[in-house]
């Protein structure tokens, strides 16, 4: 199937997110399979929280159904080929060749760099952030561009509550008087990888 | 007159300390249903579950307290207190498999099994003939080794007559059975939970009150033989009545007959709603190596470590149920939603699930095993 009948299938995905689950053997699901594990390997890339942890957060394909949505399937295929060219260029080097990489080809690129810095929000505070106004007049205003917490449970699952040792504010909480122990910060995964 | 099934103090100790084998074997069931129902959605169904595995915390407690009321060993840390899934429940229609799972049309079948009241009059003998091996069985067998109790009805019917009948041959000769330390009774200051308050264990009477408490909470309320209503004489719906609803999708009100609820409709998104699991998971059903395998491994480990909380909460330090197993539960709440969440490879979509493979877990935290 032609990639444009593709993008124009999925453009037609419904807006309610928790009913995707991406089965099926069709060209659609298989695509939407194939490109949202590319997805998972970027955000592991850069949250530093490993694949395990993203999963576990149940909101992975929310997120890539969101992104993909506001900023287009094109362009999110283009950021997640830009990040498998990266990855494989910077294959048997140093660590730094790869940062340094990551920095020019990616964070540095004014279309994808913005994306990839609202992919990691999402990610820990389960907002999308407005693009910023030179993105947007540069490659063009998209639709529902605002700034939203994509769910109540987007909000509940961000990793900044695991990083900083405590759960969100009304909700996962954790029983009566635990307020009396010391929060538990874990390791940083990605020292360990 | 029926024969007594027990006779001796050391009879009903294990008796009493398989309750609490089988009032904890529904907790791992109930939590991993619970916990397999997507954020928002299928509210009724999460609430209920929830409700009846809080409960269920509450009957475990109280078999605590016989326990200890006749000075017996309350010990959840032992080697198959937590069984291997699936395990085995009596009942009087035909026994049944208890699985690990998530929520679903099968499961929910399962739980009103567990929680189904013995019809009147359907129970003929105590206990029956078993095909099935023992070890399978989430209940000791009947004193006579080959036999098993017809019901979890018959099964607490037979601990009720076997303290009457123990505790009155005691005070023939002036003593008591009721000998166990009355500080490590669990009460209402130490727990808190819907459903019931708890009490402490000290005396015949209290013990039978204990006792039915547990029955009534499971069956459901029967009067003259007949089960006059849903609800118990605290305004309490039992758990069978609970689930029912989720089977008939309408909620049961104040009044209502069996079998015809007449509350507010109850959804179910069957097909959106739940993360499908496969069903009762190994350790070793997770590659070498992978997060999974590991993740599932310090569940366990952490599971374990609850019960090793939850038995010195019920050997006299009490405090420690409110202030550390409590916390500890929501805990394992934490580590038991990520392995649900994560999809299990090369299993059509399914996603993996803990394993309460607790036995394991002891050995692996004294050292014998590493994985």
């Amino acid at each position: 199937m032609e990639k444009e009948v593709i993008y124009a299938k999925l453009s037609n995905l419904p807006r309610d997110l928790t009913i995707i689950d991406f089965q099926g053997d069709g060209e659609v699901e298989t695509y939407l399979r194939r490109t949202y594990e590319r997805f998972i390997t970027l955000s592991v890339e850069v949250t530093a929280f490993t694949q395990f942890d993203l999963q576990g957060t149940g909101q992975g394909k929310s997120y890539y159904v969101t992104v993909s949505q506001i900023v287009g399937w094109e362009i999110m295929e283009q950021l997640l080929d830009t990040f498998d060219l990266i990855v494989s260029e910077a294959e048997g080097q140093s660590k730094s060749v790869r940062k340094d990489l990551l920095y020019q080809s990616l964070f540095g690129d004014e279309k994808l760099g913005p994306i990839v810095r609202n992919i990691i929000k999402l990610w820990f505070i389960g907002n999308w952030y407005q693009l910023p106004r030179d993105w947007s007049e540069k490659f063009g205003p998209v639709a529902r561009d605002v700034t939203f917490t994509v769910s109540p449970a987007a909000y509940v699952e961000g990793l900044l509550w695991t990083t900083i040792g405590a759960h969100p504010a009304g909700a996962k909480a954790q029983g009566y008087g635990s307020w009396a122990n010391k929060p538990q910060i874990p390791s940083i995964h990605a020292e360990k990888r | 007159m029926v024969s007594h099934d027990i006779t001796t103090l050391e009879s009903l100790k294990d008796h009493l300390f398989s309750a609490m084998v089988l009032e904890h074997a529904t907790l791992p069931v109930y939590l991993t249903a619970l916990y397999s129902i997507k954020p928002e959605r299928n509210l009724d169904a999460f609430n209920i579950i929830r409700v009846v595995a809080v409960e269920e915390m509450l009957h475990l407690t109280f078999a605590a307290n016989l326990l200890n009321a006749i000075g017996g060993d309350v010990d959840l840390t032992k080697k198959g207190f937590v069984p291997d899934y699936p395990t085995f429940i009596p009942d009087s229609i035909e026994d049944f498999k208890v699985h690990l799972g998530s929520f679903s049309q099968d499961s929910l079948e399962t739980f009103l099994k567990i929680e189904r009241p013995t019809p009147p009059g359907s129970v003929q003998e105590r206990v029956v003939d078993r095909r099935i091996p023992h070890h399978n069985w989430c209940i000791s067998p009947h004193k006579d080794g080959k036999t098993q109790y017809a019901t979890i009805g018959e099964f607490y019917n037979a601990i009720k007559d076997g303290v009457e009948f123990l505790e009155k041959e005691a005070q023939t000769i002036g003593g008591t059975i009721f000998v166990g330390n009355p500080a490590n009774q669990i009460t209402a200051e130490f727990y808190y939970s819907g459903g019931g308050k708890l009490f402490s264990v000290t005396d015949l009477s209290s013990a039978v009150r204990a006792i039915n408490l547990v029955i009534d909470q499971g069956e459901g309320y029967v009067q003259d033989d007949k089960p006059s209503s849903v609800y118990d004489q605290y305004g309490e719906i039992a758990h069978f009545y609970r689930f029912e609803q989720l089977k008939l999708r309408q909620y049961y009100i104040q009044g209502d007959m069996p079998g015809r609820p007449s509350g507010p409709d109850i959804k179910i998104d069957w097909l959106h709603g739940v993360y499908e699991t496969i069903v009762d998971p190994k350790v070793t059903d997770y590659p070498e190596g992978s997060e999974l395998r590991k993740a599932a491994f310090d569940f366990n480990c952490a599971y374990a470590e609850f019960l090793k909380l939850l038995t010195r909460a019920y050997n006299g330090e009490r405090e420690l149920l409110t202030s550390k197993a409590v916390p500890a539960m929501f805990e394992f709440r934490n580590l038991m939603i990520p392995l649900i969440r994560n999809l299990m490879p090369n299993q059509n979509g399914r996603n993996a699930a803990p394993t309460f493979e607790i036995d394991a877990a002891w050995d692996a935290l004294s050292g014998e095993d590493k994985f």
